[in-house]
């Protein structure tokens, strides 16, 4: 009886105080810090700036109503974040939790714990994941007070000419963001593949975000749209098909296929690295 | 040895997984055509127009009783086209109030690939050549009509 519940035991504690070691150390980081509050205050600043030039960002979706509908502020802040900030954002944290364990020579110190390598992989790509998922929700909630406290309450024009009630923005809003979070994942789990196939963070946190460009100058091309779906990068302008008035939502569900298909994929090759790695293998 | 090998199996099934989706699909190249843009245009035209006329303080009217006609072309000869590009050229017809006759408006269209598109004004000057106009109360606001957005799905 025991010896069938204490291994079971053992499985959680060890995960959890993994994450706990991962959570204080990443805490520590300046970078960790720097980065959420950048995800709160940045959407206020950019607000202030743009009161203060009397300029519309009229290149990005909605970035003709900034002055004259707050639901319009966390829209284009989105649009913008999607091409590179949050790629950028995600790898700063997934595409340094493993390669700086290589930076600093302390992968000997952490497995000497009494957690498994597994619970350690695990533990390191919660984290990772929790990190990036934390960024996209302050940056939707902060983006969004911004635009309702220093623009207002106004209606929005919607993607087909006609005015949206408030009520009905903010949740479509959310929604937009929240699909923004799948293809976040993807990218954590790429740069993820890479700090640990390279062993450097530099590596793990730039390339991502270059590849992640190149899908983008892809996705412009006239391509068969199947090819342009498969793109993890097309996936952060799912949510367009919600603003308009007969809103569509295939885009949304190729959103989460393709982001998962890349996360399962990258995630699998990197665990699979890790295994075979000597120093983790202890 | 085994990284590459590891990398070669997901380059391997990734091609798979895509021609198979190719395959599904019928691998159409592009779904932005002129006859699925054209409603798509006239529409938000009419809405924005609603709008227009309702900063301007004049009485609603329905966004259908303008009777919008677009048409969308991928060159200056305006016939139909087809794909994503910065080169479409809308023109668009409608019912002016009262009067029982007609007004045309054009618009310079961006297509991006994923269906959405930017229309810029292109005359006549009085209705979509200004990027502000003054309401009835006059306040100085964006002009509904002088660039929109929208988009159409492709996929």
């Amino acid at each position: 009886m025991t010896a069938l519940t204490l291994p079971a035991r053992n499985h959680g504690h060890g995960l959890r105080r993994a994450c706990r070691a991962e959570i204080t150390k990443l805490a520590g980081q300046w970078r960790v810090r720097l980065a959420a509050a950048l995800c709160v205050l940045a959407p206020f600043v950019l607000v202030i700036a743009l009161k203060v030039q009397s300029t519309i960002p009229y290149d990005t979706l909605f970035g003709r109503w900034v002055h004259e509908s707050g639901s319009s502020i966390p829209l284009v802040v989105l649009g913008f974040c999607g091409q590179w900030a949050l790629p950028a954002l995600t790898c700063l944290v997934s595409g340094d939790i493993f390669s700086s364990e290589d930076h600093f020579g302390t992968w000997p110190t952490i497995l000497a714990r009494s957690c498994t390598r597994r619970q350690l992989f695990v533990a390191k790509s919660l984290i990772a994941f929790g990190d990036a998922t934390l960024n996209v929700v302050l940056l939707a909630l902060s983006s969004t007070a911004a635009g309702l406290l220093l623009v207002g309450r106004q209606p929005l024009v919607d993607l087909s000419g006609t005015l949206m009630p408030v009520s009905h923005t903010i949740p479509l809003v959310l929604a937009a963001w929240a699909s923004s979070i799948p293809p976040v994942l993807g990218f954590a789990a790429m740069s993820i593949l890479i700090s640990i196939a390279t062993r450097n963070s530099p590596t793990g946190i730039g390339v991502p975000v270059a590849i992640g460009l190149g899908m983008q100058l892809a996705s412009m091309a006239n391509w068969p749209d199947v090819l342009r779906v498969a793109l993890l990068s097309s996936s952060f302008n799912a949510w367009h098909g919600l603003l308009t008035g007969t809103p569509y939502y295939g885009p949304l569900v190729e959103d989460l296929i393709v982001s998962a298909v890349y996360f399962v994929f990258l995630l699998g090759a990197a665990y699979g690295l890790a295994a075979r790695r000597d120093e983790i293998r202890g | 040895m085994f990284r590459g090998r590891i990398a070669l199996r997901a380059v391997a099934v990734g091609l798979a997984l895509g021609a198979l989706a190719c395959t599904a699909t019928g691998c159409s190249t592009t779904t932005i055509t002129s006859a699925r843009l054209n409603p798509a245009i006239q529409s938000t035209f009419a809405n924005l127009y609603v709008l227009r006329l309702a900063k301007l303080g004049q009485p609603a009217v329905p966004a259908a009783s303008f009777a919008a006609r677009a048409s969308c072309g991928r060159d200056a000869a305006n016939r139909p086209g087809s794909g994503a590009g910065d080169d479409w050229i809308c023109n668009i017809v409608w019912r002016t109030a009262g009067l029982g006759t007609t007004a045309t408006a054009i618009y310079d269209l961006e297509v991006q690939t994923d269906g959405c598109y930017t229309a810029d004004g292109d005359g006549p000057q009085e209705i979509n050549g200004l990027r502000t106009m003054v309401t009835i109360d006059g306040d100085t606001v964006t002009n509904p009509l002088w660039q929109f957005n929208g988009c159409i799905e492709v996929t």
